[in-house]
């Protein structure tokens, strides 16, 4: 008998984990795309005037759904592991560790990369469908720009990472205590590269700069600013960053996994 | 089934199984409950009620026929009776005597207690 | 089956919850585990389960490392937590998903149990009272037919009927190549269901034999006094003299009282340790 991967017993796993809180799987993911829908639908249903505040309620389903709501989520996936009588019977349910662990990361995947995708798609047709009404003849509504799109995905999958693991990682108030680390590391990180942009740039009048993105440096209060990009060698570093990340967050979650004692 | 305080266990349990046989519930040849149930019956350990087995199977009270089980001997009775007998004059009847003579019983008394307790709790073997 | 040699634990290296415990123990016996609250019997238990692991020392539990929490270590043994858990489901719901898992489960059995402990089967499971649960538990537990059982405090919760019940019920379910280790200590809730004992306390374990050899060095029984007699190990007064635990030196056959051995290790660990060694 294999020790480590059996698809049988992952079935019987992914049975068992429906069984037990699928009810709570549906009714969460139901809630976040019913929100999702609340605050994207109304820029297709008015369509008899053009109103920016419809396009702030996107961006605000992207931050608010998709980013919390789904972090939120996915805060729950080592729960069974958190109270001591919960813990004891999902650890001694004969499965391996890594059977174990593949189901939850599966069971978080399932609902993560979906609303993700649905947000995007969903996204895409409603303004270009609200771009075809009458009123848009003067006024047309711009989609979220792809690079901040892009920008997006990656810290959401930094997150989604960071959770995930901080749910195996801490027994008491994981999300909270995450989200709190999380917060100072990105605001220490965001804090020393502009640190560092602004002595690497010769100390400018004016600097934008986000970790990972490119600079825009002002070297005097005229409007001429330069647009530093990196280098096609450095994006694919950079992109490649968060992939790593992430896979790292998996793999210390499931040594934590086996580590666990109760 | 309720334990007495002194007497081991396995003891306790074969009074119990030669009770039965002595008042003919279990009769000779006919196979009597297996350590199994009886232990669950009387909630004790499945290894307590083996080694009564086996302690009245050395008495050849009870045999064991393979695929079949326990049953009492043919001559059960007289062999309990003999075990039973050897064990009452040994530990109880000593005690007995002690009592009759410190609270001053008499023969003749005990003796007209001894028939009307049978009557009583017997009648069917009372003639 | 369940071997500890040297075994260290404490959730602090400084702070040891038992040092160098060795114990071995065999299929086809009812172990009782006893010790007072706080003694380690839990944390000796998740030991063998897997759920915490030794600092120093081996366990080996029907050939695996526990620690390894390996699927064919975790389908041979089954261990019921004081503090239980089972999922919002109905009974059949649950025996659909977690049945499955061992191989050698028996669902005849199981329903037996389940009337036996007279448990209503439609029920559904976060409806039950503790005491039901537990026994849903215990029922399922034992269907299992695991070669290793481990329970912790199995009878907290049940009322005496159910003690009752629970007692036939896992005398039945003894088989020779199983072995049942119960912790408790409540230790008359056990009383004539374990044919072997482990005391634990203060770190070490002070018996670890069969109720028959404590039978044989140990005697049990109520004495006209117990002054001056040096076989006496305890006693306590009773309504006819004293009931007392003394050396078996004149090999008279007696009744174990479960509680008095207890007591008599707990007043006179050293000489318990000198007769049993």
């Amino acid at each position: 008998m294999n020790q480590t991967f059996d698809f049988h017993r992952f079935r019987l796993l992914l049975r068992l984990e429906l069984a037990e809180k699928g009810k709570n799987y549906l009714l969460m993911g139901g809630l976040l795309v019913g929100l999702m829908l609340v605050m994207m639908l109304p820029i297709v249903l008015i369509s008899n005037q053009h109103n920016e505040i419809l396009m702030v309620l996107h961006a605000l389903a992207l931050f608010m759904v998709v980013m919390f709501g789904g972090s939120l989520y996915t805060s729950s996936v080592f729960n069974q592991y958190g109270s001591p009588d919960t813990g004891i019977a999902s650890l001694m349910i004969p499965a391996s560790q890594l059977e174990k662990f593949l189901i939850s990361l599966l069971i978080n995947l399932l609902f993560i990369i979906p609303v993700t995708i649905f947000f995007i798609k969903f996204h895409y047709w409603s303004i270009s469908y609200a771009n075809e009404q009458p009123h848009s003849l003067t006024q047309k509504y711009a989609p979220i720009p792809a690079d901040v799109l892009t920008y997006f995905i990656y810290l959401h999958m930094v997150i989604q990472g960071s959770v995930f693991m901080g749910s195996i990682y801490f027994r008491t108030q994981a999300y909270i205590k995450t989200a709190g680390i999380l917060f100072l590391t990105s605001i220490l990180a965001c804090i020393i590269y502009l640190v560092f942009a602004y002595y690497a740039t010769n100390k400018p009048s004016k600097l934008v700069a986000f970790p990972f993105g490119s600079w825009k440096v002002w070297y005097s209060e005229a409007n001429q600013n330069y647009h530093l990009v990196h280098s096609d060698t450095a994006l694919i570093l950079i992109y490649a960053f968060p992939i790593f990340f992430l896979l790292s967050t998996w793999f210390i979650s499931y040594v934590r996994l086996k580590e666990k004692e109760i | 089934m309720e334990f007495k305080d002194k007497q081991s266990i396995y003891l306790q349990i074969a009074d119990y199984i030669c009770e039965q046989i002595l008042l003919a519930k279990w009769p000779p040849g006919e196979r009597i409950p297996s350590v199994r149930d009886l232990a669950s019956m009387m909630e004790v350990n499945p290894n307590t009620v083996m080694r009564t087995y086996e302690f009245l199977q050395t008495k050849e009270i009870i045999f064991n026929k393979r695929g079949i089980g326990y049953s009492a001997s043919e001559n059960a009775t007289a062999l309990i009776l003999a075990y039973r007998k050897e064990r009452f004059l040994e530990n109880e009847l000593p005690e007995f005597f002690k009592a009759m003579y410190l609270i001053n019983i008499s023969m003749e008394e005990l003796q007209s207690r001894y028939q009307t307790f049978v009557a009583e709790v017997y009648p069917e073997h009372f003639n | 089956m369940i071997r500890l040699d040297k075994v260290s634990f404490g959730y602090s290296k400084h702070k040891k919850l038992f040092e160098d415990l060795s114990i071995d123990l065999q299929p086809g016996h009812i172990y009782g585990l006893l010790g007072k609250n706080g003694a380690g019997k839990s944390s000796l238990l998740r030991n063998m389960a897997g759920l915490l692991f030794p600092l120093s020392g081996k366990v080996d539990v029907n050939g695996f490392e526990p620690k390894k929490r390996q699927p064919a270590f975790l389908q041979d043994l089954f261990f019921i937590p004081e503090e239980i858990y089972l999922p919002s489901i109905t009974i059949d719901e649950y025996l659909y998903t977690l049945a499955p898992f061992y191989p050698k489960f028996n669902e005849k059995q199981f329903h037996t149990y389940i009337s036996e402990f007279d448990i209503p089967e439609k029920n559904k499971l976060t409806g039950m009272s503790y005491g039901q649960k537990k026994k849903v538990l215990t029922a399922f537990a034992l269907a299992t037919n695991t070669k290793v059982l481990l329970m912790d405090e199995p009878t907290n919760g049940l009322d005496i009927p159910s003690k009752s019940q629970f007692r036939k019920i896992v005398s039945s379910a003894l088989e020779p190549d199983r072995l049942i280790l119960i912790s408790t200590h409540q230790v008359r809730d056990l009383d004539n269901l374990i044919d072997g004992i482990i005391i634990l306390e203060d770190s070490e374990i002070l018996i670890q034999h069969s109720l028959d050899t404590v039978a044989e060095r140990l005697h049990f029984g109520t004495l006209p006094s117990v002054e001056f007699d040096t076989r006496v190990l305890y006693s306590e007064p009773s309504l006819r003299g004293y009931k007392a635990v003394s050396e078996n030196s004149h090999r008279e056959e007696s009744r174990v009282d479960l509680e008095q051995l207890f007591n008599a290790v707990m007043e006179n660990p050293a000489r318990i340790k000198q007769i049993f060694q």
